[in-house]
């Protein structure tokens, strides 16, 4: 059932288009995260949602008692949401069951209801000891907390976080993830979180939305959305690829051949906007490489459905904690790949081998960063 | 968008905007309004012992400014002397003591910062008063170099331009400190460190590292000092003799004394304009001298 | 050229000679009112609080301090009205506007007082109304509008206004938002404005010099008058007075900023 829809959402700063027509629907339960860059207008769609800024152009809408109902201009303090600041915002005059107990008493609540309604919250979030602290007082990861508490305690239809972790360090970070994921399971409150991290976003998305220059770029299940990306920086942003300029040999009906630099060919079904000659760019999966010893067959540069073969020479190779990282050049061009410890190459810089990569792990986009394959 | 279009847009989105209102209005009213009277007193037509003659038009005042066969010449050399004198002595005083501020830890800081802020808040007259007290023939500091034998005559420091400048010295030195102390505070002391380990001395060292780094502060303290000494009424007349007689003086006494209103609001003008004129020209200079150091 | 330890031997002498410099007008205004004598002396011939009782039974004095209340009462009111109103209706105003506002207002800072003394002079009495209390509070406020502004500038600026989206957010309106989290944090740096303008005014001198007659003489200007003539006793007291005074008001200014912390510790 869907909580949330923004159609065709556009807000503009003078000439600068912040977010440029975003459509996006929301079930209720689920846990959507907005992934992109500094600056790519993610911040600036959830301020849309929470109401602290009005759209140019588009709706908002959000699920009332009869179905959605139009809420793009209703300030923030009329809407059935709850934000979560990135610098948490709690208010320093007032201790941490002030806090909590803020957004029910704007909204008329009892005393005592919403004392034990606070206190609930506070033990969700496991804070309950520090009730008369002053947020002054707590760390960054509790003070992370209480402002989680603090907008749940109104129960809101939908909680809206942006980037609330980013000011914590790595390893708290983590940490708290993996808490407000089993908050989320606990609550099934829909949630809405603005992040730049992609892991953050994988732990934590039963679908992620990337968003680049103030558009979505491509929404799914983060498997989907790592695997089957629509567009080049869709690929790009999740992860890291090798990513190879190339070309379109020729073309007959459906497929085409694809000349690689590294001299090396294979053939594939392609979109039809594809036409020979076209220079487009393929993503090569590091764990997609696989690296042997053996010598590539004299015939040399292959022509072959099942993928890519070819030879490349051992250019460095790094230590990195967990793994080994391997940089191969190959032509002009250089790939990278990893292996663990456990399952190191036995190569030294300066060996031979054969590379191979299965079409299946192939994928290809065209000169706009369309995905054609 | 026309311009009315756009402030109607401005506004709009602005309600509270509006809030400024009673500031402008109040600027306008008493500060606006009335210098635009003694601009036009400035030009009307003088008329000896009985303010002015309304309605009229003239530049007598401003011709009467650079009549040769007045003093007023020699008052506006004097106050631009005064003003130099007292701007190298406070800039000087000011950068040193700040130095020391900046150097100071601790117990050290706040106290010589408090002498610096208690000098400031206290009032101007309080300050002329006391000063009397410290440097008239009979004086703390008289009575103390003279009892000590150090000097066989006490030294004449009030009723003459040493006095004047004194002061009006007491009056600008705390404002200048400041000045020069909130740019000197920015700058990393490690810089002084590194400076006396690659072999400066200290003096050296200061005038290497710190001076370069001071010099905006200074430039702000030499701006306020200049200003409040060509505008400065006060501690020429209480420390001076007659014959220290400053601009400010002089507009006070063709007002009051003389009763020459455009005489005294030409003089008031100028003085003003020239004020602003070093203002400008120092903002310039602040600007110029960023871009360099940025370029650097 | 110097050895160090010249030098720096030389540069504590320079330095403790300039905080004499500066302190030493206070320390003595305070020893010699405190005089036994009838004379202005330093050191003071004997102690005594007589001068302090007998400041008290001036009529010319008791009126000085009180038009310095009054105008002093007015003026903190006034400026710092002004310049809460001009913060919070510049707050969002961006860049140049309110760059130049602020420079605006700052303008008649640069003026000589002695100019501002007299420009005001000839326009209250060409309205007629000369030597009023209330031409007295408008000329101060010139001089403390500009500053109260800037400090309650800074104020919001320094100030998060996230918390106030945090409480729309959360449910309150406007006005209530306004009250529960933005007033309380702001308090201290208006606190501190008012304090400033309120000492601006109680030591102004030059233009209420101008500005002021028989009845409505600040104690500056009472002070300014009788040290023409003489060294008066009393006026060792005033200032005495006023040094407290304004002591006092930079105390609480420094402990307006704590003093927020302390009544949320004790709450």
């Amino acid at each position: 059932m869907t909580l949330l829809k923004l159609t065709d959402v556009v807000k503009r700063y003078g000439d600068l288009t912040a977010v440029d027509g975003v459509s996006l629907s929301v079930d209720r339960g689920e846990l959507l995260c907005l992934l992109g860059p500094s600056g790519c207008g993610k911040s600036t769609t959830l301020r849309t949602i929470a109401g602290f800024e009005t759209p140019e152009e588009g709706t908002v809408e959000l699920a009332g008692d009869d179905g959605l109902e139009d809420v793009t201009d209703n300030p923030p303090n009329e809407r059935d949401t709850s934000m979560v600041f990135q610098d948490w915002a709690l208010f320093p005059n007032k201790n941490v069951l002030e806090n909590v107990t803020f957004g029910p008493k704007m909204h008329g609540v009892e005393r005592e209801e919403r004392r034990s309604r606070a206190y609930e919250m506070l033990d969700v979030v496991e804070m309950t000891d520090h009730a008369e602290a002053a947020p002054t007082d707590l760390s960054g990861g509790q003070k992370q907390r209480i402002a989680l508490a603090r907008s749940l305690a109104l129960d809101p239809d939908l909680l809206l976080l942006d980037e609330p972790l980013s000011n914590l360090d790595r390893r708290l970070r983590e940490t708290m993830q993996l808490e407000l994921k089993s908050i989320h399971e606990q609550l099934g409150t829909t949630m809405v979180y603005v992040t730049h991290d992609q892991d953050e976003a994988f732990t934590l998305a039963d679908r992620i939305a990337v968003v680049d220059d103030g558009a979505i770029q491509q929404v799914g299940p983060p498997e989907t959305v790592y695997t089957d990306p629509d567009a080049l920086f869709v690929e790009s942003f999740l992860g890291t690829s090798n990513f190879v300029d190339a070309r379109v040999a020729s073309t007959h009906g459906s497929r085409a051949t694809i000349e690689f630099p590294f001299a090396s060919r294979f053939e594939t079904s392609v979109e039809d906007t594809v036409a020979a000659g076209d220079e487009i760019t393929a993503s090569l999966r590091p764990e997609c490489l696989s690296v042997t010893t053996e010598a590539v067959r004299t015939d040399g540069a292959t022509r072959s459905r099942e993928g890519l073969r070819f030879e490349a020479t051992v250019d460095s190779r790094l230590h990195r904690g967990s793994r080994y990282r391997y940089e191969l050049i190959a032509g002009d061009t250089s790939l990278v790949t990893h292996r663990r410890i456990a399952d190191r190459l036995s190569v030294e810089p300066g060996d031979v081998v054969s590379v191979r990569c299965d079409s299946t792990d192939i994928t290809l986009f065209d000169d706009d960063g369309r995905r054609i394959r | 968008m026309s311009a009315v279009t756009r402030t109607r847009a401005f506004v709009v989105e602005r309600p509270a905007a509006a809030l400024v209102a009673p500031l402008l209005l109040f600027d306008l009213l008493v500060f606006v309004a009335p210098f635009g009277l003694l601009l036009r007193i400035s030009l009307s037509e003088r008329q000896p012992a009985r303010a002015y003659a309304e309605g009229t038009w003239s530049t007598g005042g401003y011709e009467y400014l650079l009549d040769p066969s007045n003093t007023l010449a020699s008052v506006l050399g004097f106050t631009f002397a005064f003003a130099a004198v007292v701007t190298v002595l406070s800039v000087v005083v000011a950068t040193l003591y700040a130095h020391a501020m900046w150097r100071a830890n601790g117990a050290l800081r706040v106290v010589l910062t408090a002498g610096a802020l208690v000098s400031m808040f206290t009032a101007i007259v309080v300050k002329l008063f006391a000063a009397i007290l410290v440097i008239s023939p009979n004086g703390v500091l008289n009575t103390a170099l003279v009892g000590s034998g150090l000097l066989s005559e006490p030294l004449q420091l009030v009723n003459n331009a040493a006095g004047a400048v004194i002061g009006q010295l007491y009056i600008v030195a705390p404002y200048s400190v400041l000045a020069v102390y909130s740019v000197l505070s920015t700058v990393d002391e490690s810089l002084l460190e590194a400076a006396r380990d690659l072999g400066a001395s200290g003096p050296h060292a200061f005038r290497e590292v710190v001076i370069p780094h001071a010099v905006p502060g200074m430039l702000v303290a030499g701006v306020i000092s200049f200003t409040w000494s060509v505008g400065s009424y006060a501690a020429p007349l209480l420390l001076g003799s007659g014959s220290e007689r400053t601009a400010g003086i002089a507009v006070s006494d063709l007002l009051l004394r003389e009763f020459d209103w455009p005489a005294a609001a030409a003089l008031a003008t100028t003085v003003t304009l020239s004020v602003v004129a070093a203002l400008v020209a120092a903002h310039i200079g602040v600007s110029r001298l960023k871009v360099t150091t940025d370029a650097q | 050229m110097l050895s160090d330890r010249t030098a720096t031997a030389t540069f504590r002498l320079a330095y403790v000679a300039v905080f004499v410099f500066l302190l030493a007008p206070v320390v003595v205004v305070i020893a010699t009112s405190v005089s036994a004598t009838s004379t202005v002396s330093f050191p003071p011939d004997g102690l005594s609080f007589h001068w302090y009782v007998a400041l008290f039974t001036s009529e010319q004095w008791t009126r000085a301090i009180r038009n310095s209340l009054v105008v002093a009462a007015g003026t903190t009111v006034f400026a710092t009205a002004l310049g809460v109103l001009g913060a919070v209706g510049t707050r969002r105003i961006d860049g140049r506007i309110s760059d130049l506002i602020a420079g605006l207002s700052v303008v008649p800072l640069l003026v000589p007082g002695v100019v501002l003394g007299v420009t005001l002079l000839v326009f209250f009495s060409e309205l007629g109304r000369q030597q009023e209390l209330w031409t007295i509070v408008a000329a101060h406020s010139l001089w403390a509008t500009p500053l109260t502004y800037s400090v309650v500038r800074a104020t919001l600026a320094r100030y998060d206004w996230q918390l106030r989206d945090a409480a729309l957010d959360l449910g309150a309106t406007r006005v209530r938002a306004f009250r529960e989290v933005v007033v309380p944090n702001v308090r201290a740096g208006i606190a501190a404005a008012a304090l400033i303008a309120f000492v601006v005014s109680l030591q102004e001198f030059v233009m209420t010099l101008f500005l002021s007659g028989r009845g409505t003489r600040t104690v500056p200007v009472v002070a300014w008058n009788s040290l023409r003539n003489s060294l008066d006793p009393l006026v060792s007291v005033t200032s005495t007075l006023l040094v407290v005074a304004v002591l006092v008001v930079l105390v609480a200014v420094g402990a307006a900023v704590g003093l927020d912390r302390v009544a949320r510790d004790t709450q």
